[in-house]
């Protein structure tokens, strides 16, 4: 420590000034020069201001979702689906399971079953036997069909849960413990139903508690989230921010979007929708075009919401020729290729499909529009075919195609159900008006706090380092906002004004700390304009104590605060923080020196 | 500055024990309003909006409140109030299509501002909130054991701390305003704030204390003297506080009442009027109560470690400490 320097040079030698002297001189900086402000901004510079001060609206989403344990047995549900499927015909034959590992399951029944329909039943891989009679006997008692299905527990539940819930399922590990995470909110005793119905229940965890969580996996929150922001960019709403709060609350911002907008571009997932060009020359529908310019020379052939099953996470590439040629997979539903083939055939596009496109259409706009390739169109001739690929062209530029693509036929259908849980607008100008009156309330309590300190002190000497201070202290925190691009609401407004009644409550401990310490001096060394520097020192070190206990008692509150997890008031929590981080570690030792010298 | 000193001279001039008295009957009154609430309402603060959920809209419009409640009748548990030409008008929960439906009927006015949140994210909200309070209160409660290591001054600034709560909720309710999430921040900040001047007192009376002192009459009047020089510090302390917290309350609550130039802020307003409530509350329960514990517990301690057959002069120590801050009153005037 340099201690007490008699002369007024000494002040700025001392290190706790120069810091403090720096740190105000680097916010002015950032907020300011660089990076170089927007044009524009006047004395705003670089501050970012929040939607309830510059206009907008918020959506606070809540993805819908159950995460749970399943304890099942696939024999049981393969039979449960073969038993559904004879009752469907009207029988009442039995199936026995006979055999079951890991990877398969064999069963036997009196009844006779296809191939086609057990496969309609999408359960796995199925091959049948006769046992003891050709299939025109079988009328006979004795005749066994044997059936051999192999499939994995996880899938085969997965496509139970699948339809017996009308959702989508997908098989996770979630806290290290696998799990399905079905994507629509079901109740318990809903699950619980459909388990009971194949004797399988909940699965419990480690604790023994029923593994039944409302929510989503951190995946599917993060794939929600990235389908939202591309649906926002390709609105034209670019770098909106959007937050992810625990794993199934999303937030957004829209600055200078209204309400019902907001409402609209997030609430409803977008409209997907394939069709099939009926008239008109080869590539004549291009990409861009609205439905209405394409309604009369081409007809609808199925919706994504319906038609699509799945969507490939990564473009794919084939190579033929030393090209590489990329493309968007996805999986069709059993309707949906139905449909597929159904239109194909009836317009034609199976015998010429240069001149009957497929154009893919998201909220009524074409996103891609390609003519069926060579060899599917004639597998269409006799086959629904499920798995397909959206080609996109060649190198690069084909592959950034095909990843737009895939988030187009997303965006089309966000992988869980979601609902707005709160939503608000402040339009702009009063956004404006809260800004104007923010300012004020910021400079009218500076000016109250002045009053204040001067009524107390009546000592310009010492009011003015004072207010000086405290001023630095807001630049700094403004600084520390623009640096991190921090968005300045009305949260952070009222804990910037929080921090100037508590840094000043702080400056006026060193102050009367200082003083009496002067003033408890003996006259002889008064007259020299000096404290000892022991008198000093303590006095000091005990304002300090005072400081840093208080500073750490509200800095642990805020954190509280910080921590709540719907965010709402983080603003008002942060900046109360780093105020008082600023206050005790740059300005608070700065203070003591400059009043010490003064006093 | 005399008005200081006169305070503070009135206030040390009372007797430990019946100065504790009186912020301990304030508290048992505002923890009775606040049981009457639950008894009455199920809260011990009634919520708002933020916590169970609705939806808030806020017009500029000439039309009369009766109407708004004829336009707006379709729509469920309408409340109107009105300041001038605002009108605030609160909304029960509704379905999602009521809610576009009422979207658009705002939206046509020129001057709107909309805020929905729904009954699920009050609750959470809710669940967060309680869970922040407590959390915040461990962490403090902690942080003050850390540094002062005994637990009678301690206890004492957590007490405050408790009361300053108990007491702005009290207060909140008195007023008839309804919990937000700008209160529960209020009231976290609270926390923070009251602990501030209660931190300083406890220091000043106790580190720098070595009231072991020849006399007990003479240490006594070293901790009426040193209470007195924490107690300038602090009001001045709290004065600077409740001006900056002022200035957020006139802007935020009082000034588009004058003008059309100003909107209320209702998120400033609500966190204002709570911190003035607790601080109010804090001024009391620092020199009042924790002055008075602090002042009787070095007592005792002194007491303690006094030979015993001084006992005896340490009552009189006592009376004369009470007697003493009258004269120095007179003194003040020359």
């Amino acid at each position: 420590m340099c201690g007490v320097v008699s002369e007024r040079g000494g002040l700025l030698r001392d290190v706790r000034v120069l810091v403090f002297l720096v740190f105000v001189l680097l916010s002015l900086f950032v907020i300011y020069v660089y990076p170089p402000p927007p044009v524009g901004a006047g004395t705003n510079g670089n501050l970012k201001f929040g939607l309830d001060l510059v206009g907008g609206s918020y959506l606070q989403l809540k993805l819908e979702g159950v995460l749970v344990k399943v304890e099942a047995d696939k024999g049981e549900i393969i039979k449960h689906e073969i038993l559904g499927l004879l009752r469907g015909r009207g029988e009442n034959t039995s199936v026995e399971i006979v055999a079951e590992n890991e990877t398969a399951v064999v069963l036997e029944t009196a009844a006779i079953l296809t191939n086609e329909e057990l496969e309609a039943l999408n359960i796995g891989s199925i091959s049948i036997e006769r046992l003891s009679a050709p299939p025109e006997n079988v009328t006979e008692t004795g005749n066994i069909t044997r059936i051999t299905i192999t499939a994995d527990e996880g899938y085969v539940v997965t496509r139970y849960l699948e339809d017996a819930l009308g959702a989508d399922v997908e098989p996770a590990v979630y806290r290290g413990v696998e799990i399905y995470e079905i994507r629509k909110l079901v109740s318990k005793e809903e699950l619980e139903n459909v388990l009971d119905a194949v004797n399988a229940s909940i699965g419990r965890d480690e604790r023994g508690m029923e593994f039944f969580v409302e929510g989503v996996t951190p995946g599917t929150r993060d794939l929600a989230k990235e389908i939202m922001e591309t649906k926002l960019n390709m609105l034209g709403l670019r770098d909106i921010p959007i937050r992810t709060v625990g794993t199934d609350i999303i937030l957004i911002d829209l600055a200078g979007v209204d309400i019902a907008t907001a409402r609209k571009l997030i609430g409803k997932p977008g409209k997907f929708e394939i069709r099939i060009q009926t008239a008109g020359e080869a590539g004549e529908i291009k990409k861009g075009m609205r439905l209405e310019e394409i309604k009369n020379i081409t007809v609808h052939v199925l919706y994504g919401d319906e038609g699509i099953a799945s969507v490939g996470a990564i473009p794919q590439q084939r190579r033929s020729d030393d090209v590489e040629r990329w493309g968007a997979p996805f999986t069709l539903t059993r309707e949906g290729a139905a449909a597929l083939q159904d239109a194909c055939i009836k317009y034609g596009a199976v015998d010429d499909p240069e001149r009957h496109e497929l154009a893919m259409l998201l909220d009524d706009v074409v996103i891609y529009s390609a003519p069926l390739s060579s060899d599917l169109a004639n597998e269409l001739k006799t086959r629904p075919v499920y798995n397909l690929i959206a080609e996109t062209g060649e190198g690069e530029d084909g592959r950034r195609a095909a990843k737009e693509l895939i988030i187009h036929l997303k965006a089309g259908a966000l992988p869980v159900p979601v609902e707005i849980i709160g939503s608000g607008e402040v339009p702009a100008p009063l956004g404006e008006k809260f800004r104007r009156e923010a300012a004020l309330a910021a400079a009218l309590a500076f000016m109250l706090v002045a009053l204040v300190v001067y009524v107390r002190y009546r000592n310009g000497r010492i009011v003015l380092p004072m207010l000086m201070t405290l001023i630095c202290e807001v630049i700094i925190i403004l600084g520390f906002a623009a640096a991190t691009g921090w968005q300045l609401d009305l949260p952070s407004v009222a804990g910037i004004i929080a921090v100037i009644g508590t840094g000043v409550d702080q400056l006026v401990i060193i102050t009367d700390e200082v003083l009496s310490g002067a003033a408890a001096t003996p006259p002889t060394q008064k007259k020299k304009g000096k404290t000892p520097v022991k008198v000093y020192l303590r006095r000091v070190a005990e304002a300090f104590n005072i400081i840093f206990a208080s500073a750490a008692t509200t800095a642990v509150a805020m954190l509280a605060l910080a921590l709540m997890a719907l965010g709402t008031l983080r603003g008002f929590a942060i900046i109360t923080i780093v105020g008082i981080l600023i206050g005790v570690l740059i300005t608070r030792p700065a203070y003591a020196r400059i009043i010490q010298e003064i006093a | 500055m005399p008005l200081l000193d006169a305070v503070v001279e009135r206030v040390t001039g009372f007797d430990a024990k019946r100065l504790v008295v009186v912020p301990l009957i304030v508290l048992l009154l505002a923890a009775s309003v606040l049981a009457y609430s639950q008894l009455a309402f199920g809260t011990p603060v009634k919520l708002g909006m933020d916590f169970t959920g609705g939806t808030l809209v806020r017009i500029t419009t000439a039309e009369s409140k009766d109407e708004l409640l004829a336009k707006f009748s379709e729509f469920p548990n309408v409340i109107i109030r009105e300041a001038g030409d605002e009108k605030i008008l609160q909304f029960g929960p509704m379905s999602n299509e009521e809610k576009e439906k009422l979207i658009q009927l705002v939206t046509s006015y020129p001057d709107y501002e909309i805020k929905d949140v729904s009954p699920l994210f009050g609750k959470e909200a809710q669940a967060q909130t309680v869970k922040a309070l407590v959390i915040a209160f461990l962490l403090m409660a902690i942080v003050i054991f850390i540094v002062f290591r005994t637990p009678v001054p301690a206890a004492a600034i957590v007490f405050c701390a408790v009361s300053d709560i108990i007491i702005a909720a009290a207060c909140l309710n008195l007023v008839r305003l309804e919990l937000s999430l700008g209160t529960v921040a209020a009231l976290l900040m609270l926390i923070g704030y009251s602990v501030d001047s209660n931190i300083l007192l406890t220091t000043k009376l106790l580190r720098s204390s070595p009231v072991t002192g020849r006399s007990k009459k003479s240490g006594m009047l070293k901790v009426l003297e040193r209470l007195k020089e924490a107690m300038r510090t602090g009001l001045t302390m709290t004065s600077t506080t409740l001006s900056a917290i002022f200035a957020m309350f006139v802007v935020a609550a009082c000034m588009s009442l004058f003008s059309e130039y100003y909107a209320p802020i209702p998120l400033l307003r609500d966190i204002s009027i709570v911190l003035i409530f607790g601080l109010f509350a804090d001024l009391m329960n620092t020199w009042m109560f924790n002055a008075g514990v602090l002042r009787f517990y070095l007592g005792e301690r002194a007491a303690a470690r006094a030979p015993a057959e001084r006992r005896k002069g340490a009552k009189t120590a006592r009376v004369e400490k009470a007697a003493k801050p009258q004269r120095g009153g007179v003194r003040r005037g020359k």
